[in-house]
């Protein structure tokens, strides 16, 4: 078997499109709070908190809590692995989206 | 033959349409949050700009009345803010940084200000009106530099 074709490359945990929000939202910050990573990815909080579950168990987002006054907030962040997995994941999906894509017309 | 069969395209290998798709989705989520982050700090700099210089005039230019109220303002503005920035959702990349030279900058220019003018430039509009544009500059050119690259990769 070879590893030649960049699907080898995709990262299985974060191939979901929700899981993939995600990790990219929070590429782009230091942390993030749970109701704006909500907001900014559009989905259910139920949703969000079953996928930062797997992301966490994977080691990709690192979870922690704090208080504002007597308000509970959680926090997450992506890890560096979690940093390396998106950006490998990045560069195979450029690799399908680039070397596969028919010619264009001009081209032919 | 086994290895080119086996380095096929599956069932589960994203076509490339669908793989532009998901780069996209990254690019857009990557940057609506980067955004957001950014956005909050920017009129967090913005408005403690207005205020050095509100505050730099109210004391130079208000006499011992301008220098109570201005000592008054400024603690009050900087509480304001800080429960303001605790309040909010997004942490920005490069931000720690960035705020710590525009707030060390703003700092010496406002300590600088003051200890040259108000012994020898109180109520003189020629030295206090540029005196706080300066003082302002740090926050303001924090504000408007360009955020942080917003690559997902």
């Amino acid at each position: 078997m070879t590893a030649s074709h960049p699907r080898h490359r995709l990262d299985d945990v974060i191939h979901s499109p929700v899981r993939l929000s995600v990790v990219a939202a929070l590429a782009g910050v230091e942390k993030a709070d749970f109701k704006s990573l909500r907001d900014a990815i559009e989905v259910s909080d139920s949703a969000l908190s079953k996928q930062l579950t797997v992301l966490e168990d994977a080691g990709y987002v690192e979870i922690t809590k704090d208080r504002v006054g007597r308000r509970p907030r959680t926090w997450a962040a992506l890890t560096p692995s979690g940093r390396t997995a998106l950006t490998g994941h990045l560069q195979a999906l450029r690799a399908i989206a680039e070397q596969q894509l028919p010619p264009r017309v001009a081209d032919v | 033959m086994d290895d080119m069969s086996n380095d096929a395209p599956t069932a589960t290998t994203p076509t490339p349409r669908e793989a532009a798709a998901a780069l996209d989705l990254a690019a857009r989520s990557t940057a609506r949050t980067a955004g957001i982050g950014h956005r909050w700090v920017r009129s967090l700099l913005l408005a403690w700009a207005a205020m050095t210089i509100a505050v730099v005039l109210l004391v130079g230019l208000g006499g011992i009345p301008g220098i109570v109220i201005g000592s008054l303002i400024g603690p009050l503005f900087g509480g304001t803010i800080a429960i303001w920035a605790a309040r909010q959702g997004i942490r920005a990349r490069s931000l720690n940084g960035r705020y710590l030279l525009a707030v060390v900058l703003w700092a010496v220019l406002y300590g600088a200000t003051l200890v040259l003018g108000l012994p020898a430039q109180a109520g003189n509009l020629a030295y206090w009106l540029p005196a706080a544009l300066v003082t302002a500059v740090p926050m303001v050119a924090v504000a408007l530099l360009p955020r942080h690259a917003g690559r997902t990769a």
